[in-house]
């Protein structure tokens, strides 16, 4: 049995600075750990970036590594256990997967999953939560890409936030957020976030989806969280909160209402309700002296002034912030879900992400000689500084069991696009934790279908692009890792999660296959299970 | 081999092949005649009417509830502030900043056709981000508000602090009435009164904590965040009552609440006659607030939002070399927007129509940076602007904002594409697959100018040429005498991404615009294109939309919108006054008709 620890935990803070939480998990005994956290309780946190582009080659580990073979939904689907390449202090599975060999360890190694060959299975372009099961929010570009505009669905992290399978009413008491989202348009802005998508009604998970809420503003965060000086007492605004509920059902209830505007009324109310559930909660004992952060994301901004958009070192503090205040409300148990969506702001690099100067300058010349160095190097940053980042504050949080918070979790990296910008094949997915023990981990899989190549008479990148399995089935993998039935999320004409929508073919360019060859009917059907070698 | 046509700029955005076509809605695409091929007929220069009003238009789109945007809690908040009377309202506004702070800002809801910018108005969304931070922005009120003796006394009088407590009762309702009143933009009954009272739950009526409960409960209730529209009681239920109906008109006309006179005409239900509500009309647009509405229409309609801000490009070496002593400061990008909205409201104060936006030929650059640019002394504000040099010559087209790239090179794409989606209303086609995986026709010497290597890339393949050669790269060409900040040039250097140069290449203007599609005709200056645009009309009909879009905050319906949108359509091309636009709108019967019966 593990002792009781009694000293003190510290996160390290971006920036050499040290956010100290009194008491975390960590601090407990083994049974006041568990009383903590809910039992067997698992998270998930989901990091977004924008772009993509990153050639396989820069991104993946070789081929040469996939050692297990397995014939799956018609192709050959591949594995292999990651082991990184070690060398004046850098481990590395490739130029974008590679950090320091002292925080990218081998135990860190045997909890990642690097996933290649998932596909949103028509010309999407640009999109900000298709990875997260709502490839409706997209730039239009092209006519699948307006047609997909017609089928807007939650992404998954709110079905997991409303899920009564996720959260337990009990554990409800003291959840501040259900999601916690990260994001902002711009850096520091408090708005609707483009990386997650809810009903406008949750409680009833009815009406029109949009944006959620969300910020990149770390001490926003923290406040909303934790609470802040300024805040009233609790006591005064359950009192108002309620009484404030009581005039909204009053309102909705008037008969000269047109049914329309009961409609928002009702969501708004739901809205109400869950503000004084949130109000109501109560912030664990244990974590109700939490020192609130010297300094915050939006410090970073401003510190940095005009020149924020080519200084990396700032974007870097600016997510690690972020990224310190997530990992304590996850350690708090005060959320289980944070999403974290790195907006083109911050593109991790000199060339600035504002005014499209990265988008275009790099990202539409990663084809090029010019950008795709520069995409390597912003990808890699990210990875370093702020995946792997989370992933080793996670997983410096014990349970008090021997496992750590990485261990219940699953984080999630993907980018907007696959290995060829704006395409939708093979969108690259990095994980950490096995949610709980429901995923294996350590693995590079790969579910290329390498019998179909799109484009083989092109040369490099474009020359290797094939098949892949459907993101319906990455989601409801997801899904089914943290809880949730299948029956819950998935619709009535196919498995997985999201609107199936797939069409290959023209708009992948002259030279593609048609929809029926590119995702046969086996691949659809395999959308109910679990993705192949994940399954423990 | 398959080859792509390759693209650069913003061009991933837009289509580079298929058909070119109008994106607000309505009945007939434009077709200028003739064209460049020596046709024997002069082409049109006027465009087709987009709009006509039907006979028997459908029912029009239900519009429901309707919320305050950000900028019209912002505006209604201070302005009510004013109304508590506290001596001390900037030590308030300070205290509540953390507040206004996390109210969620909106985002710009896309209009069709169009994959840039969008419009504020539109954003109706409502998240959890919004509940809580009008919550904790209510609380945060009633706890300033009645924080001292003297704000007591100010909000409520002297009953507040006398010594008197049998009047403390009446002297909360009498606040109730009064500042309930002004916070729900309407009265208040007397089961209502008796509502926000029981917020006190045992505290004293005029006491700190009861106070800013009550308070915090008016401010946090659904008839301050949202527009409710119940109909008039004593009228038909289709009808807005008095105070709906000045709520509806003050937040269309300057996203402000309802002033003291407005309310008033509704106290009295003047405002429901016509005498009352034009007058009313007439002297709201003519406020200060109604010209920063206009502003942020025009910041919408024109995509203002998406001038790059220059200050975070300096340390690009090549844009450095580039800008040379002209180094854009932090603040020259609302310079740059500053300057296109002084042009509209010098418009809009002498009572002028579009024409005279477009034609304007005066620098609103009141910092030294871009006047410096446009080598003018820097306006004051208050004097007669300067006027831009006889080079400068296309009005709106060559001013910086629509010039700038925010890199070392100019972007003839993104003006191109701006010019023809936000000032012309056009839509263009789909992005061609793999165009971004394409290459060049043909390799150019790197010394070539910005306009030969687009038109190696994006004209040389039949995908492309559609929307490149007719629809885009023209109206970007066309401004190619002005370099990345806007100073004019008859030649451009070309630069390396190390910020040396590679040398100069003289720049060539002419290019078939093609402002109505069929009309091939070349135009050879930015002067010669603004004159084709103003004459085609087109620019007009599509401020047209954007005014039927700002006021009844949607997207319009071409058949049942048809009469409002055509008689918009046809007051701005007969050169109406830019006032006279939105009040046409807020004048219609159906405007004081409730959104959503």
């Amino acid at each position: 049995m593990t002792a009781p620890l009694t000293r003190r935990f510290f996160l390290r803070g971006a920036g050499g600075a040290w956010l100290a939480l009194p008491v975390l998990p960590s601090l407990l005994s083994p049974a006041q750990a568990r009383a903590q956290a809910a039992s067997g309780a698992r998270c998930l946190v989901g990091i977004t970036t924008e772009h993509g582009g990153v050639w396989g080659s820069n991104m993946y580990p070789t081929d040469a590594t996939q050692t297990d073979a397995l014939t799956y939904a018609g192709r050959t689907v591949r594995r292999g256990t990651l082991q990184s390449a070690v060398s004046g202090g850098r481990a590395s599975l490739s130029s974008v997967l590679s950090a320091d060999s002292g925080v990218f360890s081998a135990a860190l190694l045997a909890k990642m999953n690097v996933i290649r060959g998932i596909d949103i299975p028509f010309n999407i372009a640009h999109h900000r939560a298709g990875m997260w099961g709502n490839t409706s929010f997209n730039s239009g570009s092209n006519s699948d890409a307006l047609a997909a505009q017609q089928w807007p669905r939650p992404t998954i992290d709110h079905v997991l936030g409303w899920s009564p399978a996720f959260y337990s009413s009990a554990e409800l008491a003291a959840v501040k957020a259900r999601v916690l989202n990260i994001y902002g348009a711009w850096p520091g802005a408090v708005n609707k976030a483009d990386n997650s998508y809810i009903w406008a009604n949750p409680s009833t998970r009815s009406g029109p989806i949009q944006a959620a809420s969300g910020s990149d503003n770390s001490l926003y965060n923290f406040t909303n969280l934790f609470g802040s000086p300024g805040t009233a007492p609790p006591t005064a605004r359950r009192s108002i909160i309620t009484r404030v509920k009581e005039s909204y059902d009053r309102l909705r209830r008037d008969t000269r209402l047109s049914s329309d505007d009961r409609r928002r009324l009702d969501e708004h109310f739901a809205r109400v309700a869950e503000l004084e559930r949130r109000i109501n909660a109560a912030t664990p004992p244990t974590c109700g002296a939490v020192t609130r952060p010297a300094r915050g994301s939006l410090d970073v901004y401003n510190a940095a002034g005009a020149g924020y958009g080519s200084n990396p070192q700032a974007h870097i503090e600016f997510f690690q912030l972020n990224v310190d205040v997530m990992v304590l409300a996850l350690s708090c148990g005060l959320t289980r879900v944070a999403m974290l969506g790195l907006s083109g702001w911050s593109s991790f690099s000199e060339v600035p992400g504002n005014d499209d100067i990265f988008h275009q300058s790099v990202a539409h010349q990663v084809h090029s000689g010019q950008g795709q160095p520069a995409m390597v190097a912003a990808s890699q940053r990210i990875f370093e500084k702020v995946v792997l980042y989370a992933a080793a504050k996670l997983n410096g949080v014990s349970m008090g069991d021997g496992s750590t918070l990485l261990d219940r979790t699953l984080l999630a990296w993907t980018q907007e696009a696959g290995n060829v910008i704006h395409g939708g094949l093979s969108i690259p997915i990095v994980t950490f934790g096995g949610a709980g023990g429901s995923l294996k981990t350590g693995q590079y899989v790969d579910y290329r279908n390498k019998a179909l190549n799109i484009a083989p008479s092109a040369t490099g990148e474009l020359g290797q692009q094939f098949y892949g399995l459907l993101v319906h089935q990455w989601l409801g993998t997801v899904l089914q890792a943290m809880g949730i039935a299948r029956a819950e999320y998935q619709e009535p004409d196919h498995g997985g999660y999201g609107k199936l929508f797939v069409k290959a073919g023209g708009d992948y360019g002259a030279g593609a296959h048609s929809t029926a060859v590119a995702y046969p009917a086996s691949v659809v059907t395999a959308c109910s299970d679990m993705l192949p070698f994940l399954r423990p | 081999m398959r080859r792509f046509c390759w693209v650069g700029g913003l061009l991933v955005l837009m289509g580079c092949e298929g058909e070119l076509r109008r994106h607000t809605s309505g009945p007939e695409v434009d077709k200028g005649q003739g064209g460049g091929g020596g046709g024997a007929e002069e082409p049109d220069e006027v465009a087709p009417l987009r709009y006509s009003c039907p006979s028997q238009a459908p029912t029009r789109p239900v519009l429901p509830l309707q919320r305050l945007t950000h900028a019209q809690l912002l505006e209604t908040v201070h302005s009510l502030l004013g109304e508590a009377g506290a001596a001390d309202a900037t030590q308030i506004s300070a205290a509540l900043q953390p507040a206004f702070d996390a109210l969620p800002e909106d985002r710009r809801r896309a209009t069709p056709g169009t994959r840039h910018g969008g419009m504020l108005r539109l954003d109706q969304d409502v998240t959890d981000g919004h509940v809580s931070a009008v919550f904790d922005l209510a609380i945060a009120l009633g706890r300033e508000l009645s924080r001292t003796a003297a704000r007591r006394q100010a909000l409520l009088g002297s009953c507040a602090t006398d010594a008197d407590v049998a009047n403390d009762l009446t002297c909360a309702r009498n606040l109730v009435r009064r500042f309930g009143a002004l916070v729900w933009r309407a009265p208040l009954s007397d089961n209502e009164v008796t509502q926000a009272l029981s917020y006190l739950d045992g505290a004293g009526p005029v006491s700190a904590e009861g106070l800013a409960d009550v308070i915090g409960g008016l401010f946090a209730d659904a008839r301050f965040f949202y527009r409710l529209e119940w109909g008039d009681p004593a009228g038909s239920n289709k009808l807005l009552s008095a105070h709906e109906l000045a709520a509806k008109l003050s937040y269309a006309l300057t996203d402000a609440a309802p002033d003291a006179e407005l309310r008033a005409a509704a106290d009295t239900r003047a405002l429901l006659t016509e005498a009352e509500y034009a007058a009313q009309v007439e002297r709201l647009s003519r406020t200060p607030r109604a010209g920063r509405t206009w502003e942020r229409l025009v910041t919408d309609w024109l995509q203002l939002s998406e001038v790059p801000s220059l200050a975070s490009s300096v340390a690009q070496p090549d844009f450095r070399t580039m800008a040379g002593p002209d180094l854009p400061p932090l603040g020259s990008t609302q310079e740059l927007v500053d300057d296109v909205l002084g042009a509209f409201r010098q418009t809009l104060d002498r009572g002028e129509g579009l024409s005279g936006a477009l034609r304007n030929r005066h620098s609103f650059a009141r910092g030294t940076w871009l006047a410096q640019v446009y080598g003018v002394p820097r306006w004051d504000g208050a004097s007669p602007p300067p006027p831009f040099p006889a080079e400068r010559g296309g009005g709106l087209l060559t001013r910086a904002a629509f010039l700038v790239s925010g890199t070392a090179a100019t972007r003839p794409v993104v003006k191109g594409v701006r010019l023809r989606t936000a000032l012309l209303c056009d839509a263009l086609g789909e992005v061609p697959a793999g165009a971004l995986d394409a290459k060049p026709l043909m390799e150019l010497p790197p010394l070539s100018s910005t306009r030969a290597k687009l038109k190696n890339l994006t004209e040389t393949t039949a995908g492309c040429s559609g929307c490149h050669s007719i629809a885009i790269n023209p109206l970007g060409f066309l401004t190619e005498g002005f370099d990345p900040l806007g100073r004019t040039r008859s030649f451009e250097t070309v630069f390396t991404a190390d910020g040396g140069t590679l040398g100069t290449v003289p720049v060539v203007l002419p290019a078939p615009a093609r402002v109505l599609l069929g009309d091939g005709r070349e135009v050879v200056s930015p002067e010669q294109l603004l004159e084709r645009i103003d004459a085609s009309g087109k620019a007009h009909s599509c401020l047209a939309v954007h005014v039927f879009r700002h006021l009844s905050l949607r997207l319009e319906d071409a058949e049942a919108d048809g009469c409002s949108l055509s008689d918009l359509e046809r007051a701005a091309r007969a050169g109406a006054p830019l006032r006279d636009l939105m009040q046409r709108l807020v004048l219609r019967a159906d405007f004081r008709e409730r959104a959503s019966p």
